[in-house]
């Protein structure tokens, strides 16, 4: 080897771990864009919240003033109510909305014992006022006799609405918010849509993978049969969207819904799903040895019989494989969602109404007023943990898979 | 011997290349996309070409821009290197991050958040009194309509549409959630709802009203005024609602017009200008305006400029003005 | 009793033969169903799409030579050209290719046959990963770090840009999109590449190196120009990250790398909540254009992939 083959040959091989780097840098920068952004959102209360704020008017009928002191763990930035006893701080929301919002609230405090004048079934209910609330209008008469209205709408900072409250001779009511923010909504909706779209897929996708692999014959028709379930698969999602909302909107419309809905959503996902499931079922019916067929067709079984009682139980982890595979396919899908389930963020969806999945809420988010980059990080890392979780599995179970067959 | 080497030599690159992202990296992650880059280019005396921000064309807020600065939709056409923005938000964030740029968004709008500057429109600033005093010319009325009375889902839905319409025209707590966000109205006929509430045809509160969902359509720069308006109402009654707004020309079509039973559907459309000749709101239960609102002229903050004349304006929306030296 | 045991078995002989000839029915109906959903789309969406060029279009026929061979893209003054969509859209797909082409396939290579053992499996779990991140993630990632990059970019070669928003942009996020697709087909094809093959060049005294930049790479390149094509197909039809960064112009083509662009998918994504009237139904209109350049990269995978099986028996 000479030496300007060896530099040659260095020069080349050096290119290959270069776009391997590559690679790898763009992996972490994605990793590390979502990460900087979203990590510190992530908690478990994220999961259990609304993303809309709840909205509570309470009134107090026995409302007694009290003399309370501020507690020495307080910061400067709290402002602090002698009187009611509740600690006040400036903030902004995630659309950089002012806020009052409640940093600590007395256990004596009479603001716990409020009653819910919201009409509805919760009318008269105790309700009381919780940290972390943003008190958006704070109506009371002060020692003068008037009315006066504190609170975020009325641009008050912590500081106005504590001196006001100190300054009260009578409650009238409080209107405030919880906190919002969540996604418990849009992993409901996630939820049902992957129970929906399997539901409809599986059946459908495994029969025709058994039709193909162990029924159909070499021919022409079967020919075109298998391309154009190929041809399905090179689709793009946005074209499935168009589909969702012209072939299958009819469908749902006969159903008495009228508008996008998570059903119109499953439907389409379903026709999305379908070559997937398909190609990893017929995977997993090709390697179940063709012996296995034969001795139980020689026992006396009906090719029925043989297909659910033996050849189905084998292609098992296939189809789990592929249920596995249709689930991140949908936890990922957000175009053809788009179209056929809208993008309003639903707190408690409803199958025949529109809602949103995680990816649809980020992109709902991203197009929004403000664009809201920090919680579309947040919902991209639990994103992206589900999908690797599913893809650790699947490579666990093909693995079982080849396993299982090299030894048999 | 020699794939030690070569792991020691994979690891020496992704390390030399992740320092080298990393250090690339950090001052996008430091300075978030919303906020303004620090070191953006010098502000002082702004030159090259002038990036034209528009609305899509079912916009209220480009029609009424349109009109405040005389450009006349059959006689003149927009620059056609405008770029076309999907909502009063996405207008905002992307005028936001173009130090080029021009557009103009509802005076609702939170400028600091966005990176924008607001500028004088013919030596008036655009404030909430100079609108009320009628300095401010760029103004323009949020309307709304109603679908025609026995149209709704039930009557329960009808009831609930007519009593957030009396909520947000009449009410004290109506009138300042839409105060609170940034919208113009006059509180001084104002109720207290409790008072509102008995006046409403076919309202009792008595009635749970929390399975109803009221839909509201149309101008996306009503946005921020109604949800908080919607908020508050939502303190008061307890009901859902669905808030799909996609531009002024939907807002009527979408209750009374073709698309009233289409997929996207709604109870209440919403126009960020009157409603045309065409939008028979007549037709609909209840229908009128319930807040003023101006259209502000913006740039990025670290533009120079602070003043633009209507014919300034009017020259750069047409094509006639490319350049920031010609200004 | 004979007889008797002859009559069950023939009356379930029959049944278990009607059995059979039902669920193979069943089988056939969902092969039937999933592969009448192609035509199903195709008809649809043709016969949606060509609705605003016949003379019976409510509102009056748009003249379809207008529609295929127009530059402007304007719904103000109810101009709609694709002509120079779909330059773009191209050319955006082709920039893209050009950047992650290279890299994937020494990537592959560096997979298949250089990189250690334990090397090797880390990179290959990496593409997997790049592949299953959501396309949604990758608008993120677009419109918060890449058009960042561009606009710096722009800065310094003295171009001013529409905030990152720009064909340049376009291309990184799509060639970051289609890298593992591309890398794991030409995994593949290096993969299939005979034993022999490699062996024989390195008998002949080539140099590990030179075998593998020579002959693997050669005899693998239908099926790395198999992931190529698959990899324009991905870069055609991705819809959601892409109309983030896209900037939607309205006239075109686009050339410049730091001016916005409009492709095939953004449009139809743009105000994609109208539900009725020309701007809705020229959407499918769109969707047609898109799929005739999806079909036709199609058709060329699969006559690539007949090629290989030809060349390999």
């Amino acid at each position: 080897m000479t030496r300007k083959r060896r530099i040659y040959d260095g020069i080349l091989n050096a290119l290959t771990y270069l776009s391997s780097g590559i690679a790898v840098i763009i992996l972490v920068m994605v990793l590390q864009f979502v990460f900087v952004r979203g990590w510190s959102g992530v908690n478990f209360d994220l999961l259990s919240k609304p993303y809309w704020s709840g909205n509570n008017t309470i009134e107090f009928p026995q409302f007694k003033t009290g003399a309370f002191d501020r507690p020495d763990h307080l910061g400067d930035d709290i402002a602090f109510s002698e009187k009611l006893g509740i600690g006040l701080s400036d903030g902004l929301d995630a659309y950089k909305e002012h806020q009052v919002v409640v940093e600590y609230l007395d256990p004596e405090s009479p603001l716990h014992h409020g009653v819910v004048s919201t009409a509805g079934v919760d009318l008269g209910k105790e309700l009381g006022l919780s940290e972390g609330s943003n008190i958006v209008n704070l109506m009371l008469k002060d020692t003068d006799d008037k009315i006066v209205n504190v609170g975020a709408q009325r641009k008050s900072t912590a500081e106005e609405t504590v001196a006001a409250m100190d300054n009260i001779s009578e409650m009238r009511k409080i209107y405030f918010k919880t906190e919002g923010g969540g996604i418990n909504g849009s992993l409901k909706a996630t939820l049902y849509l992957i129970g929906l779209s399997l539901v409809i897929a599986l059946p459908i996708g495994i029969a025709a993978a058994i039709y193909l692999n162990e029924y159909a014959k070499a021919n022409r028709v079967t020919n075109a049969m298998r391309s154009s379930i190929e041809l399905l698969s090179g689709v793009p999602s946005i074209i499935f969207g168009l589909m969702g909302v012209s072939v299958l909107f009819p469908i749902t419309q006969l159903m008495g819904i009228h508008t996008v809905s998570i059903i119109l959503g499953a439907l389409t996902m379903a026709v999305v799903l379908l070559p997937l499931i398909i190609r990893q079922t017929e995977e997993s019916l090709k390697v179940v040895p063709i012996d296995l067929r034969y001795a139980s067709l020689s026992l006396g079984a009906t090719q029925t019989q043989t297909i659910f009682k033996v050849i189905l139980p084998s292609a098992l982890p296939g189809i789990l494989t592929a249920t596995l595979l249709s689930i991140s396919r949908i936890i990922g899908e957000s175009a053809a969602l788009i179209y056929t389930m809208g993008t309003f963020i639903a707190d408690r969806p409803r199958l025949d109404q529109g809602a949103t999945t995680l990816a649809v809420q980020i992109w709902s988010l991203m197009s929004g007023e403000q664009p809201n980059f920090e919680l579309s990080s947040t919902i991209s890392i639990i994103i992206l943990l589900i999908v690797l979780a599913l893809n650790v599995s699947v490579k666990l179970i093909s693995y079982r898979i080849n396993k299982k067959w090299s030894v048999s | 011997m020699k794939r030690k080497l070569s792991t020691l030599l994979v690891v020496l690159l992704v390390t030399a290349l992740m320092l080298v992202a990393c250090s690339t990296d950090t001052p996008a992650a430091e300075a978030p996309a919303e906020t303004p880059d620090p070191v953006e280019e010098p502000a002082e005396g702004l030159s090259g070409e002038i990036h034209v921000y528009t609305r899509d064309a079912t916009s209220g807020t480009r029609e009424a821009f349109e009109g405040g600065i005389g450009f006349d939709k059959d006689e003149e056409t927009l620059t056609a290197s405008a770029v076309e923005t999907s909502g009063n938000g996405d207008m905002a964030s992307k005028v936001g991050n173009d130090v080029n740029g021009i557009g103009y968004v509802s005076l609702t709008t939170d400028f600091a958040a966005n990176n924008l500057k607001p500028l004088n429109f013919e030596g008036v600033e655009p404030t909430i009194e100079n609108v009320l005093s009628d300095d401010y010319s760029l103004k323009r009325p949020f309307s709304y309509v109603t679908r025609a009375a026995g149209d709704f889902e039930s009557d329960e839905a009808e009831a609930l549409t007519r009593a957030f319409i009396a909520f947000i025209t009449e009410s004290e707590e109506g009138l300042s959630a839409v105060d609170g966000a940034g919208g113009i109205v006059d509180l001084s006929s104002a109720k207290p709802w409790s008072e509102v509430a008995e006046t409403v045809d076919g309202f009792d509160p008595a009635t749970d009203y929390s399975g109803i969902t009221l839909r509201t359509r149309g101008s996306t720069s009503v946005d921020k005024t109604l949800k908080a308006a919607l908020e508050a109402f939502q303190a008061e009654v307890a009901f859902e609602f669905n808030m799909d707004h996609t531009g002024s020309g939907d807002g009527f079509k979408r209750v009374l017009g073709e698309e009233k039973d289409g997929a996207n559907a709604g109870d209440i459309g919403f126009a960020s200008r009157k409603f045309g000749d065409n939008e028979t709101v007549s037709d609909g239960m209840l229908s009128g305006e319930y807040c003023q609102d101006a259209v502000v002229v913006v740039v990025e903050s670290s533009n120079p400029l602070s003043e633009i004349t209507q014919q300034q304006i009017h020259d750069i929306i047409v094509g006639q003005l490319t350049t920031w030296e010609e200004l | 009793m004979d007889s008797k045991h002859h009559l069950i078995s023939e009356a379930y002989q029959r049944r278990k033969k009607g059995w059979d000839k039902f669920f193979k029915g069943l089988f056939w109906l969902a092969g039937f169903i999933s592969a009448i959903f192609i035509i199903l789309i195709i008809v649809f969406i043709v016969r949606k799409g060509i609705g605003p060029f016949l003379p019976s279009y409510p509102g009056g026929a748009y003249p379809i030579g207008k529609f295929l061979t127009g530059f402007q893209w304007r719904q103000d003054s109810a101009i709609y050209g694709v002509a120079f969509i779909v330059i773009n859209t191209i050319i955006s797909a082709l920039g893209a290719l050009l950047i992650s082409f290279p890299i994937s396939v020494l990537t592959a290579l560096f997979i298949t046959k250089i990189a250690p053992r334990s090397l090797s499996r880390i990179m290959t779990t990496i593409v997997e990963l790049l592949a299953a991140i959501p396309s949604v993630v990758y608008g993120v990632f677009a419109a918060g770090v890449i058009v960042r990059w561009v606009d710096s970019l722009a800065a310094m070669a003295g171009f001013s840009t529409y905030g990152g928003n720009s064909l340049l942009a376009v291309s990184i996020l799509l060639a970051i999109m289609v890298f593992p697709t591309m890398t794991s087909l030409a995994i593949v094809a290096i993969n299939a590449v005979p034993r022999e093959l490699v062996e024989g060049s390195l008998a002949l005294g080539a140099t590990t190196t030179q075998t593998n930049f020579r002959v693997v790479l050669t005899s693998a390149k239908s099926g790395i120009f198999a992931g190529l094509i698959l990899g324009l197909g991905r870069a055609f039809g991705e819809a959601t990250a892409v109309s983030m960064v896209a900037g939607n112009s309205m006239i075109g083509p686009t050339f410049n790398p730091f001016n916005i662009t409009r492709t095939l998918t953004s449009t139809m994504l743009a105000g994609l909540k109208e539900t009725q009237g020309l701007d809705y139904d020229i959407r499918f209109s769109v969707g047609i254009i898109l799929m005739a350049v999806i079909l036709v990269t199609n058709l060329g995978i699969h006559f690539v992939k007949d090629r290989i099986g030809r060349s390999m028996s």
